[in-house]
């Protein structure tokens, strides 16, 4: 093939939307060829910049207009149907002061590794036993963050860090706390590191980095544009810390 | 009116969508406040029209609703100078012409300059056209294939590949100017 010719190609190719033979020639050219090599890896950089700025979350305001809105145009529910609305209220009563109770005995300085389980260490405990780390598996965002479209109410930003030994795996749908979860797997050396990214359900007043320890992991959390992060791994408490530091900073 | 459960099946099938929906109107309007209004509107013309809905691709389907409202929206602004002057371009034969490829090369320096900053990318972005600009969310940020932007922005794929080059050589020339004009600026 010609420079000419693979120039022209460069963009589908770098798009993915190329037959797997036109694929091989570009690929087979482009180690021998360095201009068109430098020219692939401009559109590259290009194109991540842009990727890189990422999704805006969508303002709470307005997903509770929407909701408003739509809720304004559809039928009543009929009596039978209230009944269980308002036992579900009653039930959220209930469980909300249990939740209160919880947090007022977690607040007067009992320490922070707990008997309760945690559904999240669970989730990553899980990921590892039954041999289901990823549902899409590549270490290209391009390829794990369009995965998640259209299975989870917000789209997770998946990025690649500049870390030693760090590779990211892939990308898996959870469902954690009864909220659908993306969950974002990276390995460090041979530790499966699971990044839990759920829709913010109460904001907390911090948004910084928080460390914690839980059976035999290392967890730590964060809020971030309307998301809920947690990150858990075998690996130690230092190496988890500056993992989450860079992604809470992305 | 609707009934409770084709509520909630347009809550999982459409309202899943509604971040790509917000960002999209963001792109196309350049303004965070007339994006929500404008996909408030979407999602009820939405709901409105979803008992007929049969279609493939629900999030192309609610896409392609928040993009002609914002259109609409647009050109009632009086805001579519872009979108006069596009339309001009391709009267003048533009979407035949053979821009690809595109003759704006960067040099590695400065490829890791822009790089660096999101905000340089993202003025540069909205010095585009809409259409330029809702090309290059579509294709780079939202990750859909040609197929799926020809579906959404209702034209042949051959027109969704040319227009994306067009897009990507506008946006290096505009990256390269808005740079010269910085290090000018700092000197």
């Amino acid at each position: 093939m010609q420079c000419n010719e693979v120039e022209n190609l460069l963009e589908t190719y770098l798009d993915d939307e190329m037959t797997l033979s036109d694929r091989r020639m570009i690929e087979s050219h482009i180690t021998s060829c360095e201009v068109c090599n430098a020219k692939l890896n401009e559109h590259k950089v290009l194109q991540d910049a842009v990727f890189n700025l990422g999704e805006e979350s969508v303002p709470y305001s307005l997903r509770r207009n929407v909701d408003a809105k739509i809720k304004a145009l559809t039928d009543k529910e009929p009596s039978s149907q209230r009944w269980k609305w308002w036992s579900f209220s009653v039930a959220g009563m209930v469980m909300s002061s249990v939740l209160t109770a919880a947090v007022l005995i977690l607040g007067t300085g009992l320490p922070v590794e707990s008997d309760i389980n945690d559904p999240f260490v669970d989730a990553h405990i899980r990921s590892l036993m039954v041999n289901h780390i990823t549902d899409v598996t590549s270490s290209d965002k391009h390829t794990v963050k369009p995965w998640f479209s259209g299975k989870l109410p917000f789209s997770p930003s998946v990025h690649k860090l500049k870390l030693k030994q760090l590779k990211l795996i892939g990308g898996r749908l959870d469902y954690v706390s009864d909220k659908p979860t993306a969950s974002i797997v990276y390995k460090l050396r041979e530790h499966v590191i699971n990044v839990f990214i759920q829709r913010t359900e109460v904001e907390q007043t911090s948004t910084s980095v928080r460390l914690s320890y839980k059976s035999s992991y290392n967890i730590a959390d964060w809020q971030k544009d309307g998301l809920d992060y947690r990150v858990i791994s075998d690996l130690n408490k230092k190496e988890l810390e500056k993992f989450s530091q860079k992604l809470a900073l992305k | 009116m609707h009934s409770t459960r084709l509520r909630k099946r347009f809550e999982t099938e459409i309202l899943v969508h509604l971040e790509q929906a917000y960002n999209l109107a963001r792109w196309l309007l350049r303004d965070p406040v007339e994006a929500e209004d404008i996909v408030q509107q979407s999602c009820i013309r939405a709901y409105k029209a979803f008992a007929r809905y049969r279609g493939e691709s629900p999030a192309g389907w609610l896409l392609t609703i928040v993009r002609n409202t914002s259109y609409n929206y647009l050109k009632q602004k009086k805001k579519h100078q872009n979108l006069v002057s596009f339309e001009e371009a391709i009267h003048t034969n533009d979407e035949d012409s053979d821009v690809n490829p595109c003759h704006i090369s960067l040099d590695p320096e400065q490829l890791i300059e822009i790089s660096e900053q999101q905000g340089l990318v993202r003025t540069a972005i909205n010095k585009l056209s809409a259409e330029y600009r809702e090309t290059i969310y579509l294709r780079e940020i939202a990750c859909y294939s040609y197929k799926e932007i020809a579906s959404i922005v209702e034209l042949p794929i051959g027109t969704v590949m040319s227009r994306l080059s067009r897009a990507r050589c506008q946006l290096r020339k505009i990256l390269l100017n808005e740079q010269q004009q910085e290090r000018t600026d700092a000197v």
